[in-house]
C-alpha cells in the first residue's frame, strides 16, 4: 500500500503545485516536436529571385482543320482515387536558385495517373496532350501535335512536335504516341466509346495515321480530353497501379514529386521541357476547399496565387496592395441545377414550368457571378461556343408560377402560406456543394423565391456525390461545357447520350428521359461543319429547354488571385489550363 | 490502485466489442448498398448491373450473413487490420494512423492552451469575486463558449494572418501552423474551464477547512494555493478529460478552414461516400480513445483526490 502511496502523493504534488510549469512546458514539448517532425509547409520560398531570362513561347502550331464530331467528354467531376499518397523515390535537389510557387486549388481529389482524370496533372502543368483548346475561340489547336488532317471519314493523319521528352527523359516520337493512345484506350472505357478508334499506324517517327471505326469529324477536339493526356505508357504500366509518380511519365513543364490526395501536390521544373527551361524551381499545390481560406491565405501572402476567387473576395483581393485578379473574361463553366424527373415532384411538366418561372434567375446570377466575373445563362452552353436566338429559359414569373401550380392541383388550403394537394404539401429539396462557392448562395435564394410561390423547399449542401442519390429535386452543379470545343458534345452530354447518340449513361442525373433527343443529336455524326454542328446543337437545346431539364443560372469565368510577384501568368478561358512553362515569380 | 486499473482495463475489451457491435449493425441498416456504391465511385455515372453488383458483393465479402460479417471484421480487428476503405482502397488502420497525428497535436496545443488560460483566470477571478477582473474574466468566459469556432477562426486568420502578418493562414507541417487553429478551437474549453474553476473555488473557499486555515492566521495566498487549490482544481481533470475525448475526434469545420489533415474531415468524407470501413474504423477508434481518456481522467482524478482512493478500492 505505501509503495502506491508514495508516488501517488509526488504526483498530486507535482501536478498541482507545479500546474504552472508543466502546462508550458508539454506545450514547448509539443511545439518543439511540431517542428521536429517538419512536414509539408505553405510558408512562402524565400530564395532568390530567377535569372531574368524569359523562357520562349509556345512554337507556332499549325492549324487544325475545322473538322468536328460528337463524342461524350471524360467528366471532370472528382472521381475518387485509387490511392491516396503518392511519392516520388527520388526528389530532385532543391532548386537554389529559383523561387517555387505556392498556389491554392479548391481540390486534389483524382489519381494522377491521366487515364483516371487527367484534371489534376493537366492544370498543374504536368501532363499535355496531342491538342489543347484556343485560348481565343475554344477551338482545338495542336500541343504535342503539329497538326491533323482528315484524309477519310475514317482516318486521321496527325504530325507530332519533335524534341519532346518525357519527364523520364524517353523521347516521345509516334511509337510512344501510339502506345500511349493504346493505353487511354484500354485503360479508359469513356475515352475509348468516345475516340472509337479502331487502329493506330506509324507512318514514320513523327506521325501517326488513326483509323476510327466511325467517322470522327472532332477528332482532334476529342483528343483535348485531359484524360488522353500523352504518357510514356511502357513506364506506367511498369510502375504499377498507385505507382504513377514514379514513372515519371508526363511530358509538361513540371515533374510531380510527391502527391497527397486532398492535401498537397509538389512538383519542380522539368528542365528538358521542350517549350524551354521554367523560371520557377517548381510549384506546391495545396488543397483549399473552403474559398474564404483560400482567399485569405494568399492576403496572408501563405500562397501567391489561388483559384476560383469569389465576387466578394474580388474587391477585397485588388484593393490589397500586392495583390490582384486576372480572368480571360470568357465563360466556360455553367453554374445551374439539374432538375430530377425520377423524383415525384418535378416529374409533373407543370410544376417544373412553375418552379423555373418561380426562380429568379437573373437576379441569382448577379449575385454569384456579377460583371467581370461572370454572365447570365439563358442556355446550358456560353456564347463563346454557340449563341441560339430563339431559345431561351422560362423567365421570372412568379405570378405565372402561381398559376401553374393552382394548374397542378396545388393550393393554398390551410392559409399557411405553402401549397398543398389532396393534403400533402409540395415540398422540394435543393441539393448542392459546398467547394464551389456559387451554389449555397444560389440554394438560399432559390428557398426564398420558391417560398414566395407557396412552395416549401429544403437546403441541401453534401458532397457533389450526393447527385447520385434520389435525395433531391435540384441539384447546384458547376461544369465546364465546352469539352473539345464542341457545342454538340457538350449538349449531349448533358442530357446522358453518348458519341453514338443511342446509348445513355454518363451524366444524366436528372434522369430525364433523352430518347427525344436521339434523332437530332445523331445527326451530327458525320458533320465537320462547325456551324451545321452549332444548328444541331441549338435543335437539341430547344427540347431541353422548352422541357426544363436543368435551369442554367450563370456562365463564371475562372478569377485567379495572384500575387503581383507573379510573372508570366496569362489567364485561360478553360480551367484545364492553368500553370504553364512561362509563370514565374519574383520577390 | 492496481486492482481499481486491471478491473477497469478488464472491462475495456466488452466495452469495446458492445460499441463495435452496435456500430456495425447500424451501418448494416443504413440505406444504399455499398457494393453498388463502390461500383459508382469507380465509374461515375454509370448504373452498375445487378450482376456487376453481386461480383462486387462478393468481392467486398457482404454476400455473407451479418453476423459472420462481424466476425470476420472482429478477428482481423483484433491483429489492427481494419479492412480497406471502399473508395481509396488503402488500408483503413493507415488512413486513421496518418490522420491520427495531426489531430493529436491539434489536440495537445488546443487543451494546452485552455489549461494555460483557463487556470490561473479561474482562480483569480474567484480570489477577486466581483472586482472589475472577475466580471472581465466572466464575460469573456462567456463570449468564448459562445462564439462559433468558424467565426472566430476566420477573424484570428484576418488578424493575425492578414493584418499583422503574424502568423500563417493555414496549413500543416510546423509550430506556427497550429497556433491559430488551437485558438480557434481552445475558446470554448478555455471558457469551460474557467468557469468550473472558478465557481468550484469560490465553494471550496467556503469550505470550513479554509476558515480553520485562515484562522490558523496563513495568508490568503496560501491558503489559496496550498489548500483550496487542490480541491478546486478536481472537477477541471474530469472536464478536461471529456474535452479530451471531444478533440481527439476531430474537429470538421476547424479542420476545413485550416486545411488540417486531421480525422474530423476524414470521417465527414467517409461518412458521405458510405465507405463503411472507414466509418466502422473510425467509430473504433474514438470508442478506445473515450474509454482510455476517461480511464486517465478517473486515474488522475484518484491521485489527486485521496477521498477517493482510501474510501473505496484500497480500503
Amino acid at each position: 500500500m505505501r509503495k502506491l502511496l508514495i508516488p501517488g502523493i509526488i504526483m498530486r504534488k507535482l501536478l498541482i503545485r507545479h500546474i504552472s510549469i508543466i502546462v508550458p512546458a508539454a506545450l514547448a514539448v509539443f511545439l518543439a516536436l511540431v517542428v521536429a517532425c517538419g512536414g509539408p509547409s505553405t510558408a512562402t520560398d524565400n530564395s532568390p529571385p530567377p535569372a531574368a531570362t524569359e523562357s520562349p513561347a509556345l512554337p507556332a502550331a499549325t492549324a487544325v482543320p475545322q473538322q468536328r464530331s460528337q463524342a461524350t467528354g471524360a467528366s471532370e467531376q472528382p472521381t475518387m482515387p485509387t490511392t491516396e499518397i503518392e511519392q516520388a523515390s527520388t526528389v530532385a535537389d532543391a532548386e537554389e536558385e529559383r523561387p517555387t510557387l505556392n498556389a491554392g486549388v479548391i481540390w486534389l481529389s483524382t489519381p494522377l495517373d491521366p487515364v483516371e482524370s487527367g484534371w489534376v496533372t493537366s492544370q498543374s502543368g504536368m501532363s499535355e496532350n496531342l491538342f489543347r483548346l484556343s485560348a481565343s475561340d475554344l477551338s482545338p489547336e495542336p500541343w504535342l501535335a503539329t497538326g491533323a488532317v482528315q484524309t477519310d471519314p475514317m482516318t486521321w493523319e496527325i504530325g507530332l512536335r519533335s524534341g519532346v521528352a518525357f519527364h523520364n527523359g524517353t523521347v516521345m516520337d509516334a511509337e510512344a504516341v501510339k502506345a500511349s493512345l493504346e493505353r487511354v484506350i484500354r485503360l479508359s472505357p469513356a475515352s475509348a466509346e468516345s475516340l472509337a478508334i479502331d487502329g493506330i499506324e506509324v507512318k514514320d517517327e513523327q506521325t501517326i495515321i488513326v483509323t476510327t471505326v466511325e467517322p470522327r469529324p472532332t477528332l482532334p477536339g476529342l483528343l483535348t480530353a485531359p484524360a488522353t493526356a500523352i504518357t510514356d505508357a511502357a513506364a506506367a504500366d511498369a510502375a504499377g497501379e498507385g505507382n504513377f509518380l514514379d514513372a515519371g511519365a508526363l511530358t509538361g513543364p513540371y515533374i510531380p514529386t510527391n502527391y497527397i490526395i486532398k492535401e498537397r501536390l509538389d512538383s519542380v521544373a522539368h528542365d528538358d521541357y521542350w517549350g524551354g527551361n521554367p523560371p520557377l524551381a517548381g510549384i506546391n499545390h495545396i488543397a483549399i476547399p473552403d474559398t474564404n481560406s483560400r482567399e485569405l491565405a494568399l492576403q496572408a501572402g501563405d500562397i501567391d496565387f489561388a483559384i476560383n476567387i469569389s465576387p466578394e473576395g474580388i474587391g477585397v483581393i485588388d484593393s490589397q496592395p500586392g495583390l490582384s485578379t486576372q480572368t480571360a473574361g470568357i465563360g466556360t463553366s455553367v453554374v445551374m441545377w439539374w432538375v430530377n424527373f425520377e423524383r415525384g415532384t418535378l416529374a409533373d411538366p407543370v410544376v417544373r414550368q412553375a418552379v423555373a418561372h418561380a426562380i429568379d434567375r437573373r437576379s441569382i446570377a448577379d449575385l454569384v457571378a456579377p460583371a467581370g466575373t461572370g454572365s447570365y445563362a439563358d442556355n446550358l452552353l456560353p456564347e463563346a461556343l454557340v449563341t441560339c436566338p430563339g431559345v431561351t429559359g422560362p423567365g421570372f414569373d412568379p405570378l405565372h408560377a402561381r398559376e401553374l401550380l393552382s394548374q397542378a392541383g396545388y393550393v393554398d388550403t390551410d392559409g399557411d402560406g405553402y401549397v398543398e394537394k389532396d393534403g400533402q404539401p409540395l415540398e422540394i429539396v435543393i441539393g448542392g456543394y459546398p467547394e464551389r462557392f456559387q451554389l449555397p448562395i444560389m440554394a438560399e435564394a432559390a428557398q426564398a423565391m420558391l417560398g414566395d410561390v407557396g412552395i416549401r423547399a429544403d437546403v441541401q449542401i453534401a458532397e457533389w456525390s450526393m447527385v447520385k442519390e434520389p435525395t433531391w429535386d435540384l441539384f447546384g452543379w458547376y461544369n465546364n461545357v465546352v469539352d473539345a470545343g464542341d457545342p454538340v458534345l457538350n449538349v449531349s452530354k448533358f442530357v446522358g447520350l453518348k458519341a453514338d447518340a443511342e446509348s445513355s449513361a454518363a451524366n444524366n442525373y436528372g434522369h430525364y428521359d433523352n430518347s427525344g433527343l436521339v434523332d437530332i443529336v445523331a445527326q451530327a455524326g458525320t458533320v465537320s461543319d462547325m456551324e451545321e454542328r452549332k444548328r444541331i446543337a441549338c435543335e437539341a437545346l430547344a427540347v431541353v429547354t422548352e422541357e426544363v431539364v436543368f435551369l442554367p443560372v450563370a456562365h463564371a469565368y475562372m478569377v485567379y488571385g495572384v500575387s503581383e510577384r507573379v510573372t508570366g501568368f496569362e489567364p485561360h478561358p478553360h480551367r484545364v489550363y492553368i500553370f504553364d512553362h512561362r509563370i514565374g515569380l519574383t520577390e | 490502485m492496481g486492482a481499481y486499473l486491471a478491473r477497469r482495463l478488464a472491462t475495456l475489451p466488452l466495452l469495446l466489442l458492445g460499441i463495435s457491435a452496435v456500430s456495425f449493425a447500424l451501418l448494416n441498416l443504413a440505406p444504399g448498398d455499398p457494393a453498388e456504391i463502390v461500383l459508382r465511385q469507380r465509374n461515375p455515372g454509370q448504373l452498375p448491373s445487378p450482376a456487376e453488383v453481386a461480383v462486387m458483393r462478393a468481392e467486398l465479402g457482404l454476400d455473407a450473413s451479418l453476423p459472420v460479417q462481424y466476425a470476420r471484421w472482429v478477428s482481423r480487428a483484433v491483429v489492427g487490420d481494419m479492412g480497406r476503405s471502399y473508395v481509396t482502397e488503402r488500408p483503413v488502420a493507415a488512413q486513421l494512423a496518418r490522420r491520427t497525428v495531426p489531430t493529436v497535436l491539434l489536440t495537445t496545443a488546443t487543451l494546452t492552451l485552455a489549461l494555460l488560460v483557463a487556470v490561473p483566470v479561474g482562480i483569480m477571478s474567484a480570489r477577486r469575486r466581483g472586482s472589475i477582473v472577475d466580471t472581465v474574466a466572466r464575460l469573456a468566459a462567456l463570449v468564448g463558449a459562445a462564439a462559433p469556432s468558424y467565426a472566430l477562426a476566420y477573424g484570428l486568420i484576418i488578424l493575425l494572418a492578414v493584418k499583422l502578418s503574424w502568423l500563417p493562414a493555414l496549413g500543416y507541417g510546423s509550430a506556427a501552423q497550429v497556433v491559430l487553429p488551437a485558438i480557434a478551437l481552445s475558446l470554448a474549453p478555455m471558457a469551460q474551464l474557467m468557469r468550473l474553476i472558478r465557481a468550484s473555488m469560490l465553494e471550496t473557499l467556503g469550505q470550513d477547512y479554509i476558515r480553520t486555515a485562515r484562522a490558523k492566521g496563513l495568508s490568503e495566498r496560501t491558503v489559496a494555493f496550498r489548500h483550496a487549490l487542490r480541491n478546486a482544481l478536481l472537477p477541471a481533470i474530469g472536464a478536461t478529460g471529456v474535452n479530451l475525448g471531444y478533440l481527439l475526434g476531430g474537429a470538421v469545420i476547424v479542420e476545413t478552414i485550416f486545411t488540417w489533415p486531421g480525422l474530423g474531415q476524414l470521417m465527414v468524407s467517409a461518412a458521405l461516400t458510405r465507405d463503411y470501413p472507414v466509418v466502422q474504423g473510425f467509430v473504433t477508434y474514438i470508442a478506445v480513445v473515450v474509454l482510455l481518456v476517461n480511464l486517465a481522467a478517473d486515474v488522475a482524478l484518484r491521485i489527486a483526490d485521496p477521498r477517493l482512493r482510501f474510501g473505496r478500492d484500497e480500503t
